[in-house]
């Protein structure tokens, strides 16, 4: 059995591995950043919540932990998780390394919706309550109109870009990074447009869509996203397989059972949840797909059964880690992560274009 | 029982690539395709394996159209290996054989002895943890050719299906003989094979049938010695050839000679000619 697969033995190391990480890094998220909080305090602010009978340290301690940092942590994972396995997801698609949500125009498209929602919602006449919407059906229907806005940014997008790089037969990958960048460029200057026309409250906001970060998170908007994230990211165990039978190229998978069309399709839908929903609640954080699937392809080979959830765990503890250097470098002022991520992955990414112009 | 195509057209774009062809491979024979380059022997292939949409015409598989087919059904039964295998990824020899037990990684197989008996039998068991990338091309396609051979191997006893697209273009000659000995050995199992093949002492040896196609059309299709006959290779192909019987066996293979003037250039087909009629060894003459 230990010859069978020698590379599940290392995906299996590796997959506990980076579960310790994740963990270690959720501790870090919860004890990190202006406000210092032991890792005792943490866990018995944990378990006064968790389980009956427990007592909180002191009351700042307990709003710190489990009012601030714990919804953030849990949005960091999700995110972190979602943009990584997005990315691996469309690099298994597309059969192309290169391919990365932010490089394929989606994030900033699902950016883009979101400002244009923004805007939408805040110029809705309520005293009238058009369409029966009241401003309390507004208030309570808001967090779930954003993701919704941000789902359909990034499928139409994806869809956009996928299109103008189809052509007969086969997709074409440079078109597909010149499409994103032409939409790219599109989306920030409707972006900008919208930050021309937003009132102050609606700059703030686009301000940190744009650039990214989880300073947005609280319970409702954890309650709103990460159901809807964790949705998407149990059916991608059932694309793995049929995305190893892809990288044979689409008629070869369809030689071997794989149904192309519908497997392509639910990538796609997948990709496009992840994405937008990751983009709605902690705005537009780059790169996260590009960089994490390549280290773990370089660690465990690319069978999707092992990068897939890998990737997860990497994007997932790596995003959490990001946003603790983000609030703590120029504490007591916050970084955006997307600053952050943008820094580390751009060079990164010319760094793998110049391996490829080396031919590896 | 058989894989069959039955007056399959096929365009591409205005141009017929195709004209009602039709062709049956039965379980346990191997059926060649020959004919000149651009004659329709892929596209043949293709439209057998499901690949392409014919303009008008069909292709059936044990007498159900191959669109009634489940998709996984139709991999259990039909195996396909392509002209030119194209994987950049970096995944070693025995994963990409076994991407071939994927239509059975449900049916409770031991896909991982199906893989290694596959890796075995094309000289790569002792490999198996190489990347492939790093193979030579003739390697990588004996690599594909276990993938194809894990995807038949099966413990069901459905009629199973080969379709080999110009199989020996990578491999050196020994292997070029071994595969379709190979082939020969799927057939005595009862797999219908259909094999694209150029090399028509290849076809001659190894192919229960030949299917010569000529400009989309089929020409003639029977017995390999019926078929590949000193005047058909020349009017076909232009160039001469000669019969040749091995002694010791009833193989009557065809020896090509050399080329025969083509008739659009009369003046550089009167100067070849005169080279072939001179037999200069080729080597002296380039």
């Amino acid at each position: 059995m230990s010859s069978r697969r020698p590379r599940w033995g290392r995906g299996g190391l590796l997959l506990g591995a980076l579960a310790l990480f994740v963990g270690l890094s959720a501790l870090a998220g919860l004890g990190l950043g202006a406000f210092e909080v032991g890792p005792g305090a943490v866990v018995e602010v944990l378990r006064a919540h968790l389980l009956p009978g427990g007592s909180t340290p002191s009351p700042i301690v307990d709003a710190v932990v489990w009012e601030i940092r714990v919804p953030r942590t849990i949005l960091g994972l999700a995110v972190g998780a979602a943009l990584a396995t997005s990315g691996a997801l469309f690099q298994g698609l597309f059969r192309n390394p290169l391919a990365d949500p932010s490089l394929l125009g989606i994030t900033l498209g699902a950016a883009a919706a979101v400002a244009i929602a923004v805007l939408g919602i805040g110029m809705l006449d309520v005293s009238h309550a058009p369409l029966g919407l009241t401003p309390e059906v507004l208030t309570a229907t808001r967090p779930y109109m954003i993701p919704l806005a941000a789902f359909v940014g990034s499928l139409v997008t994806l869809l956009g870009v996928v299109a103008l790089a189809s052509g007969p037969g086969r997709l074409d990958v440079t078109t597909l990074l010149l499409a994103g960048i032409a939409v790219n460029a599109i989306a920030g200057a409707v972006t900008g447009f919208a930050i021309f026309l937003a009132d102050d409250a609606q700059l703030r906001d686009l301000t940190f869509w744009t650039l990214g970060g989880l300073g947005g998170a609280s319970w409702t908007v954890v309650i709103a996203v990460v159901p809807l994230l964790l949705a998407g990211l149990a059916f991608v165990p059932t694309l793995a397989r049929r995305l190893d039978c892809l990288l044979l190229g689409e008629t070869e998978a369809g030689h071997l059972g794989v149904r192309v069309e519908a497997t392509k399709r639910s990538v796609v839908g997948v990709g496009a949840l992840l994405v937008g929903v990751s983009v709605s609640a902690a705005g537009a954080i780059g790169f996260v797909g590009l960089v994490v699937p390549h280290l773990v392809r370089l660690l465990a080979g690319p069978g999707h059964r092992i990068l897939l959830p890998a990737s997860a765990l990497l994007g997932a503890g790596g995003i959490v880690l990001a946003d603790v250097l983000a609030r703590t470098v120029v504490a007591p002022a916050e970084l955006p992560i997307g600053v952050l991520t943008t820094l580390l992955g751009g060079p990164f990414f010319l760094w793998l274009l110049a391996g490829r112009r080396r031919g590896r | 029982m058989s894989l069959r195509a039955v007056n399959i057209s096929v365009k591409l774009g205005a141009r017929a690539v195709l004209c009602g062809v039709s062709l049956e491979v039965s379980p346990g024979e191997l059926v060649a395709v020959v004919g000149p380059n651009g004659a329709g022997k892929t596209t043949l292939l293709r439209a057998l394996a499901g690949d392409l949409a014919p303009a008008s015409g069909g292709a059936s598989l044990d007498g159900r159209s191959l669109r009634s087919w489940a998709s996984l059904d139709l991999a259990r039964r039909r195996a396909v290996l392509p002209q030119k295998p194209s994987l950049g990824a970096s995944f070693t020899i025995r994963e990409v054989v076994e991407l071939g037990r994927f239509p059975h990684e449900d049916r409770g197989d031991d896909d991982s002895k199906a893989a290694a008996r596959a890796l075995a039998t094309v000289g790569l068991g002792e490999r198996a943890d190489d990347p492939y990338t790093q193979l030579s091309g003739g390697e990588q396609q004996r690599v594909m050719v276990a993938r194809v051979l894990a995807q038949l191997d099966a413990e069901h006893d459905e009629p199973r299906y080969l379709l080999l697209d110009e199989p020996t273009t990578a491999l050196d000659l020994a292997w070029q003989h071994r595969l379709l000995r190979l082939t020969r050995e799927l057939t005595s199992a009862g797999v219908g094979v259909l094999a694209v093949l150029h090399d028509l002492t290849l076809a001659a040896t190894y192919a229960d049938r030949v299917a010569l196609l000529v400009d989309g059309r089929l020409e003639v299709v029977g017995e390999t010695s019926a078929v590949l006959t000193e005047t058909v290779i020349e009017r076909v192909y232009g160039v001469r050839a000669t019969i040749v019987e091995i002694a010791g066996s009833d193989l009557r293979l065809p020896l090509v000679i050399g080329g025969a003037p083509p008739p659009s250039s009369p003046a550089r087909g009167a100067n070849h000619r005169h080279n072939v009629e001179q037999v200069q060894p080729l080597e002296t003459r380039v």
